[in-house]
């Protein structure tokens, strides 16, 4: 069985009776998905696919068209659904948008959550490229029990840890300060990554190593220049993926982080833009939209390392 | 780590290499040092956290003030005194149980829905994701909008379709505001899982479903006997991950609802929160953290272990 052939070669687990699949391919499989199906007719798939198919991708996006549309709504169409079509508004405006970027801490919060998200990014991955290689090509003593605790920790949940990790934070001085954040995410993004390195290391050949070893490499030599650039697009799905997780991390940086202007975007969105005012609802969808466009933008241009990133994680 | 280092120091090295280049080339030396970044940040900042939350239950610790012991005071309270807790601890499991199920259900039914051939099947499969891409806080945001007690979408689309002639009360509700919040959570859910069993059903070779057709097999079979016993494996890893982070869930309820009204949709995390930061009770709100874990325990051996069996039993008859 051929498969497409992609740029994206992820590590999969074959068993007998199954063929390995790529990323590419959830995405865009083309010669053997359910190969059968010139046997219904047409109007027999539209039921028993496009129209179920149909409502739940309607339901999966409708919050966000009703997002965006809040957010270019003028103030006196927002709530008023009987004089104007809610569905919809001819008039829009960036009035929202506008107040957002240039009249509040809006950018300055956009700020820290890029800078959290992209400094606890790099340290994970370099942190987790060392592990993974040791894990996977070292074979120290007490390497596997080493990788299955890694795995453990990737079950450790923040919701229970964010009591004692706050005296802790205290205590090392880091409260309200980026860097709090910054130390305390890579608890999530390592064993994430780990294991999925763990997975594109074990893909590339054990040969490649022999020779440079017999050449007289040293391990390190190996690492950066044999493995790394083999395994790049296993770090692209390591990274993105990363930098999505810090994005969305929420209550460690509601927790550690006091101060109005250090607030990450999703913190500062659900704090600060609550008051009284029965407007809000515009401004309020305008923050999360903006919040949220940087990493669909990311994400379109990524797709298929996504899948990987997800798909790769769950398969080991 | 730390075995690694005495058992390094046992075994002899040749004795014309120095200590620097016994540390450089011994595989266990080597590994010590490559696991040290990644060992130090996770040691020091989920580790040692987790043994100091169990600590922390046992004192009477506050924001501002150390605790000293008290035993099994906190937890006493909380399950003898406590009624919010219980409430909360009852919801968390009514929560996940009926989120993990229904997002089962409609993820493999999507992921067999997007299995099919059809036309923009990878723009339809990419769109899909969004909602798992969108951060959670800023989606729930839109949740509480559209779920608005006056001005809510929902209402007006049923009030014109004439289905109902006042608002529905979604998040002011106890009980309703209950079913609005595990609704989002499954909404939010549900692409993760569709796409990951989407990636375990592409792995399922289309000969053996040509096989099973032209043994006459009805599709309900096709799925029972072939696509579902294949699917195992990996249904349960991603179930095991879904429950987990259901049960732990935080972000969603307290961006749309805190916990209100009446306290009715307090998760444990989001009770361990208002308890334990707001509260400055830290040691009763890292009881009810600890609380958890024996849940997530029982959780993850159920989904891990339930699902592997069938495997084996599998396994066992071919």
């Amino acid at each position: 069985m051929t498969s497409p052939v992609s740029p994206v070669a992820s590590p999969t687990v074959q068993q007998p009776g199954q063929h390995k699949v790529t990323a590419h391919d959830v995405l865009t499989l083309e010669d053997h998905s359910d190969g059968m199906s010139y046997l219904e007719t047409t109007r027999a798939r539209m039921v028993t696919l496009w129209l179920p198919l149909g409502l739940i991708v309607f339901v999966l996006l409708f919050p966000f068209y009703w997002m965006a549309l809040t957010a270019i709504k003028p103030d006196n169409q927002l709530l008023d659904f009987n004089t104007y079509n809610p569905l919809w508004t001819w008039d829009p405006t960036f009035k929202h948008i506008y107040k957002l970027l240039f009249e509040s801490n809006y950018p300055r919060w956009l700020w820290n959550t890029m800078y959290v998200a992209f400094a606890a990014t790099t340290l994970s991955l370099l942190a987790s490229v060392f592990a993974a290689y040791a894990i996977v090509r070292l074979r120290f003593k007490g390497s596997q029990t080493v990788g299955a605790l890694i795995f453990l920790a990737y079950l450790v949940p923040p919701s229970i840890l964010f009591i004692p990790l706050s005296t802790v934070i205290v205590a090392y001085g880091l409260f309200d300060s980026p860097l709090a954040l910054i130390l305390t995410y890579p608890t999530i993004l390592i064993p994430f990554c780990t294991w999925l390195l763990m997975g594109y290391f074990k893909t590339i050949p054990f040969e490649l190593e022999e020779c440079a070893l017999i050449d007289g490499a040293t391990r390190w030599q190996i690492l950066w220049k044999i493995i790394l650039p083999l395994a790049v697009p296993g770090l692209i799905s390591a990274s993105i993926f990363a930098l999505t997780l810090c994005w969305n991390e929420f209550i460690y940086a509601l927790t550690f982080i006091s101060s109005v202007p250090n607030k990450t975007v999703p913190v500062a969105v659900v704090n600060e833009f609550v008051d009284g005012d029965i407007f809000r609802w515009g401004s309020l969808m305008a923050g999360a939209l903006v919040g949220s466009l940087p990493l669909v933008v990311l994400y379109s241009f990524f797709v298929e390392y996504y899948v990987s990133a997800m798909t790769g994680a769950v398969k080991e | 780590m730390s075995a690694s280092a005495p058992a390094a120091r046992g075994s002899a090295p040749p004795p014309t290499m120095s200590t620097w280049e016994r540390l450089k080339s011994n595989p266990n030396w080597l590994g010590f040092w490559f696991m040290l970044p990644a060992m130090a940040i996770l040691i020091l900042f989920l580790a040692y956290p987790l043994g100091k939350g169990i600590w922390m239950s046992l004192t009477d610790i506050k924001i501002g003030r150390a605790g000293k012991f008290v035993g099994l005071e906190n937890y006493e309270e909380l399950i003898l005194y406590d009624k919010t807790f219980i409430n909360a601890t009852i919801f968390t499991l009514v929560y996940t149980f009926v989120a993990s199920a229904v997002k089962f259900a409609l993820g493999l039914y999507l992921a067999l829905l997007l299995n099919n051939n059809m036309p923009f099947k990878s723009f339809i499969r990419s769109i899909v994701l969004i909602p798992f891409i969108v951060p959670t806080v800023l989606s729930a945001i839109a949740f509480w909008w559209i779920f608005d007690t006056q001005f809510s979408i929902i209402s007006w689309a049923l009030k014109n379709l004439g289905l109902i002639s006042q608002n529905i009360n979604f998040l002011g509700d106890p009980l309703l505001a209950q079913a609005t919040v595990i609704f989002c959570n499954i909404w939010r859910g549900i692409p993760f899982i569709a796409i990951t069993l989407l990636a375990g059903l592409q792995t399922v070779s289309p000969s053996l479903y040509e096989a099973a057709t032209l043994d006459g097999a009805s599709r309900w079979q096709i799925f029972k006997n072939i696509t579902y016993p294949l699917l195992t494996p990996i249904i349960a890893v991603v179930m095991t991950f879904s429950v987990l982070f259901t049960f732990t869930d935080f972000q969603l309820i307290w961006a749309m609802t805190r916990g209100g009204p009446v306290n009715a949709t307090h998760l444990m995390a989001t009770y361990s929160y208002q308890k334990g930061i707001l509260g400055g009770q830290l040691g009763e709100g890292a009881a009810i953290a600890t609380a958890m874990v024996p849940f997530l325990l029982a959780a993850i051996m159920v989904s891990w272990f339930g699902l592997q069996q069938r495997k084996w039993q599998q396994g066992a008859k071919e």
